[in-house]
């Protein structure tokens, strides 16, 4: 026997948990411990059957109602709301309970985890809430049972019933609900994104390089974006994000591209790409190097391929680009030399000593390329993300003291020697690898695979693509075990946010075309009508003696036998359950006339003997009688 | 419908229910099933229901002699077969017959006999003969067993072994008779005296012919089916540690046969099987040691109520 009090308690402990558990990251701290407190006080005192009545618990919920009211401001609006639910949900835990209560309770879970998804909404949201809604029905049912009578206990098979009665609600809804998600009118804009503030977050991908600032990187592993594509050989994983063409001091920047410059993306085999970025401030559109096309987000393409886009916002959103895997990039317009040959403020003079060096080289672009080439692997530069080199002769330490670095310092050191050889360069921001997902079919690019490499630009080829970090001892970013964990488990928040959070208006709209144009395009296959009428006959007949088989009693006796159970199960409903046999329902009817079948009936068939002609008209009568009795 | 007797048996048993035995019918009727399959009856009922008023008057109506043993601890096989003495007179040893040498026989309190005693009278019972040093003599037909026990009291007796119990054909209860009979035989007191001149209202061949038309009773495929569906059940029931054996299956198609030719039937129907199933069959169960306190009766009931009669 099960205490079906203790299964509401049980369930309404995991269902305000789940309340709280999606708002903890989020609340202060009075809050974050109030409610386990609450909770495990609530428990203790229901075991020991004591509650603190109303006297206490009201002040209470008006005193923190009070303290957090007083703090709210339009800012604020989210955090005072999300704290007071949470508390206001630990008073009703701590309280006692009725089934008024637990229906409070149930309701200020379902406020808490709404309110959750102003803050963040994450695949987990959708787990979160199947797990509530399940719950929800299941103890809304069970409460009625609690509500009718306080101790009621139900056996274990009587339980079982009742919870799988309850689970099938919402599981039969959830088709309805899936209905519902693509019909439901949505708007393009968050509703409650005014309400979040600026959601700037910490990405590796800056625009802004300038080396000796800190002596060490730590990016969090955090997802930058995800690109549906084809795989791609590793060498030619380079996300193009930024260009940074000029000095501002000494740390290199985006400055407007000169006036008449233009370039062209050479023709070649172009890989299609689906971009879902996470929501950061930056506005760079990132797609794979060079890129030459970009869809989906309204934006502006400058002269060096780097796309800008307006994105509303903290909107997730979507779109497409198509590249060329082409490591130089034509320049059509007016080159400004000078504007690409600036150089920094201060130049550590060592370096100054190797450019000039450089420059008295008489041969071309791809010459000195080489040479700065030879330069880096003769001073053995390692790769590392710690114990950078800082302060003001940063590259000077990197080159020829510490001779490590990271990405910034190889790309930096390495357009600076450029330059100071005469041969213009820029940095380009963005990413560079990516971990495959083999099942979701995209790469998977975090904050930590941010990287920094160089343009050089060499008449007659246009800005090709030099890597220096590929020059260092080591560089290898290869994919560890965690790195394939991390990916299955991306690959439900990538669906979550491809199919439920980037889905808007547009595409229900875009749905509803293509479904419109399918039914138009529809048309019949010509067939004469007569043959499909006769198959439609053939079949239904097919069918119907497939029935009838099924349905036909065996013989006269059976078909009688029906008939008799029939008219008995009419009269006494509770016959059928019972597995009568045919004189138990005789005498329990009193019908003569089903009395006298039961006898003739049952001489011949417990006799093993069929029923005689005049025997089975007989029967037929009194069946005949008794329907007409009833 | 001709079954021989039938009507003298009916006739039998109204006056004995209807004018004698108030309120016993269903165990009177009972009794006349296990004599007309040739069985015995266990009766297990606290005392001063009646039992050996029904058995004698039982044994009055049917003209049938009647012995009786009152079963204590000290009680020796001899008691119950008889035993020789020697005749001074004569000069040898005559046997002296004891109880069990009557028609009916009424055992008393057979739990308080010891094993070797039960075993003895059980022996008479299923061989419907004695051998007493080294003679056999045949017991009278008919031959039915009437034994009692007293659920309740424990102390002293020695409870009969399953085995031993499946050699009764029937057992059940008596109960207190209902509210109005009782009060009328408070009123008119014991009817002892007047069950002393009960004239018998069927003669001897009256029965063995009656005994002969129950034995051929039809017993169809399917009413056999349903006897096996019973004992299988039984005997796959998870509660159960021993079902009903052959013997306790081949007593229930007797029963059957028997309520049949009571109910005029010269066929088995399934509802007769059902209807005797509890009073054949449960005390035939072995229940597993952890299921002690559950009623046998009321498993049983359980048991068939899920087997769904055969109607076609």
């Amino acid at each position: 026997m099960v205490k079906i009090k203790a299964v509401v308690a049980t369930l309404a402990i995991v269902i305000a948990s789940i309340g709280y558990l999606p708002l903890f990251p989020y609340l202060d701290p009075l809050a974050r411990w109030f409610f386990p407190v609450a909770l495990v006080v609530g428990v203790t005192l229901e075991r020991r059957e004591k509650s603190p009545g109303g006297k206490i618990l009201t002040p209470l919920s008006i005193l923190l109602f009070l303290y957090y009211v007083s703090g709210l401001s339009l800012e604020t609006v989210v955090a005072v709301t999300s704290n007071l639910l949470v508390v206001l949900l630990a008073v009703r835990m701590l309280g006692e309970k009725s089934g008024r209560n637990y229906l409070q309770i149930f309701g200020l879970s379902l406020f808490c985890l709404a309110a959750s998804s102003l803050y963040n909404l994450s695949a987990l949201f959708l787990v979160y809430l199947l797990a509530l809604l399940l719950l929800l029905a299941v103890s809304l049912v069970v409460l009625t049972f609690q509500v009718q009578e306080r101790e009621i206990m139900l056996s274990r098979l009587q339980l079982k019933r009742v919870l799988s009665v309850a689970l099938l609600m919402p599981v039969a809804s959830l088709p309805l609900m899936l209905f519902l998600f693509f019909l439901l009118p949505r708007t393009p804009y968050p509703l409650w994104s005014f309400l979040k503030g600026g959601g700037a977050r910490q990405v590796g991908f800056t625009d802004t390089v300038r080396p000796g600032a800190t002596s060490s990187v730590t990016t969090p592993k955090n997802v930058a974006f995800r690109a549906v594509c084809r795989k791609l050989p590793e060498d030619s994983l380079y996300w193009r994000g930024i260009v940074l063409n000029g000095y501002a001091g000494d740390a290199w920047v985006r400055l407007a591209p000169p006036e008449g410059e233009d370039a062209a993306v050479p023709a070649g085999e172009s890989v299609e790409q689906e971009i879902y970025p996470e929501p950061s401030a930056t506005g760079y559109l990132i797609a794979l190097n060079l890129p030459r096309k970009l869809v989906g987000v309204r934006n502006n393409a400058s002269p060096d391929q780097v796309f800008t886009g307006q994105v509303p916002g903290n909107k997730r959103v979507s779109y497409r680009a198509w590249s060329v895997l082409s490591d130089s990039l034509k320049n059509v317009g007016d080159l400004d030399r000078s504007f690409y040959l600036a150089l920094p403020r201060s130049i550590p003079p060592r370096l100054f000593a190797e450019g000039q060096v450089l420059a008295a080289r008489s041969d071309d672009a791809e010459g000195k390329i080489a040479a700065v080439r030879s330069f880096f692997r003769s001073r053995r530069l390692s790769y590392t993300t710690h114990d950078l080199p800082v302060g003001k002769d940063a590259l000077d330490s990197f080159l020829y003291v510490k001779r490590h670095g990271n990405c910034e310092y190889f790309a930096s050191a390495c357009a600076l020697l450029l330059r100071l050889g005469g041969v213009p360069a820029r940095l380009v921001g963005g990413y560079h690898g990516g971990i495959y997902s083999d099942m979701g079919g995209y790469y998977l690019i975090t904050e930590d695979t941010a990287h920094v490499w160089v343009e050089a630009f060499v008449d007659g080829k246009g800005w090709v693509k030099i890597d220096p970090s590929q020059w260092s001892q080591g560089f290898v970013q290869n994919e560890s075990l965690g790195a394939r964990v991390r990916l299955y488990a991306d690959l439900m928040g990538f669906y979550w946010n491809k199919a439920v959070v980037t889905y808007d208006l547009e595409k229900q709209i875009s749905l509803v075309r293509t479904a419109a144009q399918k039914v138009r395009g529809f048309s019949a296959p010509s067939v004469p009508k007569r043959e499909v009428i006769l198959v439609l006959l053939a079949a239904g007949g097919i069918v119907a003696v497939f029935f009838w088989i099924r349905q036909r009693p065996a013989s006269p006796e059976e078909r009688l036998v029906r008939e008799f159970l029939r008219i008995a199960a009419r009269r006494d409903p509770e016959l059928n359950s019972r597995k009568c046999g045919v004189y138990e329902a005789s005498r329990r009817l009193r019908d003569p006339a089903l009395k006298e079948f039961a006898a003739i009936y049952g001489a011949a068939v417990y006799q093993d003997r069929p029923l005689q002609t005049d025997e089975l008209r007989r029967c037929r009568d009194l069946l005949k009688q008794a329907r007409q009795q009833a | 419908m001709s079954l021989a007797k039938r009507d003298e048996m009916i006739a039998v048993l109204d006056e004995l229910s209807g004018r004698r035995l108030r309120g016993k019918g269903r165990a009177v009727r009972l009794c006349l099933m296990a004599l007309l399959t040739g069985g015995h009856i266990l009766l297990e009922d606290l005392p001063g229901l009646g039992k050996t008023t029904m058995a004698l008057a039982f044994a009055g109506s049917m003209g049938l002699s009647f012995g009786r043993v009152q079963c204590t601890s000290d009680l020796l096989p001899s008691d119950i077969t008889g035993l020789s003495i020697y005749d001074r007179n004569a000069g040898r040893f005559t046997f002296i017959k004891g109880p069990v040498f009557n028609n009916i026989v009424l055992i008393d309190e057979i739990n308080r006999a010891m094993p070797k005693t039960q075993s003895a009278l059980l022996e008479a019972m299923e061989e419907r003969r004695v051998t007493v040093e080294g003679v056999t003599y045949p017991l009278p037909q008919p031959f039915l067993v009437l034994a009692t026990q007293n659920p309740i009291e424990q102390v002293g007796t020695f409870p009969l072994p399953e085995a031993q119990m499946d050699r009764f054909i029937l057992k059940t209860g008596i109960g207190y008779p209902p509210e109005e009979t009782e009060k009328n035989i408070l009123m008119h007191g014991s009817i002892r005296e007047e069950i002393q001149h009960l004239t018998p209202t069927v003669t001897h061949d009256d029965l063995i012919e009656a005994m002969r038309a129950v034995h051929g009773i039809y017993v169809g495929e399917k009413v056999i089916d349903y006897v096996y569906a019973i004992a299988r059940a039984t005997r796959e029931h998870p509660m159960v540690l021993a079902g009903i054996s052959t013997r306790g299956a081949i007593g229930l198609v007797d029963a059957a046969k028997a309520a049949a030719y009571l109910d005029g039937r010269s066929f088995v129907i399934p509802e007769d099987v059902k209807d005797v199933a509890a009073v054949v069959c449960s005390h035939r169960l072995m229940l597993k040691p952890e299921q002690e306190a559950i009623r046998k009766e009321e498993l049983l009931n359980a048991i068939v109520k899920e087997i769904p009669l055969p109607v076609t």
